[in-house]
């Protein structure tokens, strides 16, 4: 359990942090607030080292494990380098957006009839959530992984760390195990496999742990998400949300069983939360956060990639001005969904299987 | 944004609501009610035999309508789209793009992925936000009383669905109890699944074993892929997978998929003999399912009349091959 604490801590916590520290360096706007970047980035560490693994699988293929596990590392190290020259002036807006949490927390606590209801249903969801987790520790991260979907993404993750390149997932078919699957989707999840079995091996440790986890840390984060979005009208309303949204059969199921679905769902949804901030504020920093997630949502699965074209036509449609004032962000969202996931697409469309088009 | 709406069009909003509400509570739960769908299974929708109200409803409409699986409140975003269509020219861009996008990939569920009940899943989350913001903004501009009565119907529709969660939560428990003594395929045909919940229905379907052989051959999930992990296959003695991804995930061994065997298969010979001539398969690890799927229908004919069973666990198979039995 110890090494899943530090896989799960590492990927999840520190590298997402890591990635959170950059967005909040490189907003200039106000347009999205600190803590949704916070929110949105606790989501973003998982698939940005699938992502590296997949580029370093690419350009650097049939390397050791070491090298793949220092290139991560010196990734997430360089960004904090470069970032470090902005932090001066983003723990000022920190600081700025603490002093408003707390006044705002000051001026609840005055009105005491109000703060008790919410401890009251603070506790009433706290009850089941409790449970759930409690009841996810003990049973399920412990019995063998089950589902075929699932199953056949960690044994895609698993050719990945055995071949350490990914010519095979355009062929469909890898010799060495005899294992077959046309491979409809980008790599996003099985890299997550493939970056556990590379931890493993330098933390003598032998589970899949982390890989099972995936599910359950992208329901919080919906969960979360939903929180967030309808707090900011009412905070009733939140919770009244929240539980119905965990009240759903699809919903609750998804959470017992291991799958792709809630990681490709927050991904999405992320990406258009941040579409219509780039229409909303019209911040370029919106507009390159859509094109960044819309990428990592197209390379977790091929809904992404296609819901991330209906995404350009949007912007093509209803961004004001010129045809140069459309057509120039969209060719650079275009661009960053090639550069963070979508160029898994076009390698298997013109060089692989075909893709969806075979 | 509903603050422009008219006392009219919140009447009609109302209304509108109150009659899906109705029409889906009265008539949807009843059709739902009387089929039972079980996970990761073939459905009805896949296999193109649904009813025309059914194929709408819990196909290319479900992600509003499928109850069994997202309850009452997505049906909510029907008149919330339509409420938005009316004023679309008063919206603000943002909220139109997100309405452009979120219609194109309903579509698009709709069209390609209507028989998987986990494409419609993808809109659930942003559906059920945009239906409590909506609700919310409704609400700010009522009065009080008819605020309580709305809130306190919101929390009828989630305690009714924690309750039907709980109650598929045991009945999913049931059928994995039962399957641990009966050779069944809960699911595959709907009616069946509800029947096996009852304790009257055995399918019949899989090869007939005697009590004490299926306390024998039955395993856990743990014994069993470790059984598959000490298994002593090698070049002469092959294993053929048939859509069993935990052979290849859980040991290093190597397998032949059905899938690819069936696709270099050139039908000059006995697809036994090619099967033990060619690549040596002494093995066969199958879901149960082959018995029922026609297309699998040569491979159960095999493991039935020369297999020998070797371990059941779950909706898994081993044979060994004995062509001279």
């Amino acid at each position: 359990m110890a090494e899943f604490i530090l896989k799960f801590f590492l990927t999840n916590i520190l590298f997402s942090a890591i990635i959170a520290v950059v967005f909040l360096s490189l907003k200039k706007s106000d347009g999205v607030s600190h803590s949704e970047i916070v929110l949105y980035s606790l989501g973003l560490g998982p698939p940005i080292v699938s992502l590296l693994l997949y580029w370093l699988f690419l350009i650097f293929p049939h390397c050791s494990n070491g090298f793949y596990l220092l290139m991560v590392l010196l990734f997430f190290l360089l960004l904090i380098i470069i970032t470090v020259f902005k932090l001066i002036r983003w723990r000022v807006s920190v600081l700025r957006s603490l002093c408003y949490r707390v006044d705002a927390f000051r001026n609840a606590l005055g009105n005491i009839k109000m703060m008790k209801l919410k401890l009251l249903l603070v506790f009433i969801i706290s009850i089941p959530i409790l449970l759930a987790s409690f009841m996810y520790a003990k049973h399920y991260l412990s019995k063998p992984l089950y589902g075929h979907d699932i199953l056949a993404y960690g044994t895609i993750g698993k050719i990945y760390y055995i071949e350490k390149s990914i010519e095979h997932s355009f062929r469909g078919f890898h010799p060495h195990t005899g294992f077959s699957y046309f491979p409809q989707h980008a790599p996003g999840l099985s890299l997550l496999s493939t970056w556990e079995r590379i931890l493993n091996l330098h933390l003598n440790s032998n589970n899949d742990y982390y890989f099972k986890s995936i599910t359950v840390y992208y329901g919080m984060l919906i969960l979360a998400l939903a929180f967030f979005c309808l707090n900011k009208r009412s905070t009733l309303f939140a919770f009244l949300g929240v539980s119905a949204l965990f009240s759903a059969p699809a919903f609750f199921m998804s959470f017992r069983i291991y799958h792709i679905d809630l990681y490709r769902i927050f991904l999405l949804t992320v990406s258009w939360i941040f579409l219509a901030y780039s229409i909303k504020d019209r911040y370029n920093f919106s507009l390159y956060m859509f094109g960044l997630c819309s990428g990592l949502s197209s390379f977790s699965h091929t809904i992404g990639a296609i819901v991330s074209g209906f995404g350009i036509i949007a912007l093509l449609i209803f961004l004001g001005g010129g045809l140069r004032h459309r057509f120039v962000p969209a060719l650079k969202v275009i661009l960053l969904i090639i550069l963070f996931g979508g160029i898994h697409y076009i390698i298997d469309t013109f060089w692989g299987t075909g893709w969806i088009f075979s | 944004m509903i603050s422009k709406i008219g006392k009219k069009r919140i009447i009609l909003f109302s209304s509108f609501v109150l009659l899906v509400l109705l029409i889906i509570i009265g008539i949807g739960y009843h059709i739902y009610s009387d089929s039972y769908e079980y996970l990761n299974t073939v459905n009805n929708r896949i296999r193109g035999i649904d009813s025309p109200i059914k194929l709408w409803l819990n196909g290319y409409l479900g992600i509003f309508f499928r109850i069994k699986k997202f309850g009452f409140l997505p049906s909510l975003m029907i008149p919330i789209l339509i409420v938005f269509l009316w004023n679309f020219h008063r919206r603000e861009n943002w909220q139109k793009i997100l309405f452009f996008v979120y219609i194109l990939t309903a579509m698009l569920i709709g069209h390609f992925g209507y028989g998987n009940y986990r494409y419609a899943f993808t809109l659930y989350p942003a559906t059920v936000v945009v239906i409590f913001l909506f609700t919310e903004d409704m609400l700010s501009h009522t009065k009080r009383w008819v605020r309580g009565v709305i809130i306190s119907f919101i929390c009828f529709m989630i305690c009714f669905s924690f309750i039907y969660n709980f109650k598929e939560f045991r009945i999913d428990s049931i059928i994995s109890i039962l399957d641990r003594y009966k050779s069944v395929y809960s699911g595959i045909f709907t009616d069946r699944g509800k029947a096996i919940t009852k304790g009257n229905v055995d399918s019949g379907r899989t090869p007939r074993l005697s009590d004490n052989t299926k306390k024998r051959i039955r395993m856990s999930r743990r014994d069993y892929i470790k059984y598959l992990k000490n298994m002593d296959i090698d070049e002469n003695n092959g294993i053929l997978v048939c859509n069993v991804v935990e052979f290849f995930y859980f040991t290093d061994k190597k397998g032949f998929t059905y899938q690819r065997i069936k696709s270099l298969y050139d039908h000059k010979r006995d697809f036994l003999e090619y099967l033990t001539k060619k690549h040596k398969i002494r093995y066969v690890l199958t879901q149960d399912y082959i018995h029922v799927i026609p297309a699998y229908f040569d491979l159960s004919r095999i493991v039935k009349d020369k297999g020998k069973m070797l371990l059941k666990s779950w909706h898994t198979e081993l044979y060994e091959l004995a062509p001279g039995k």
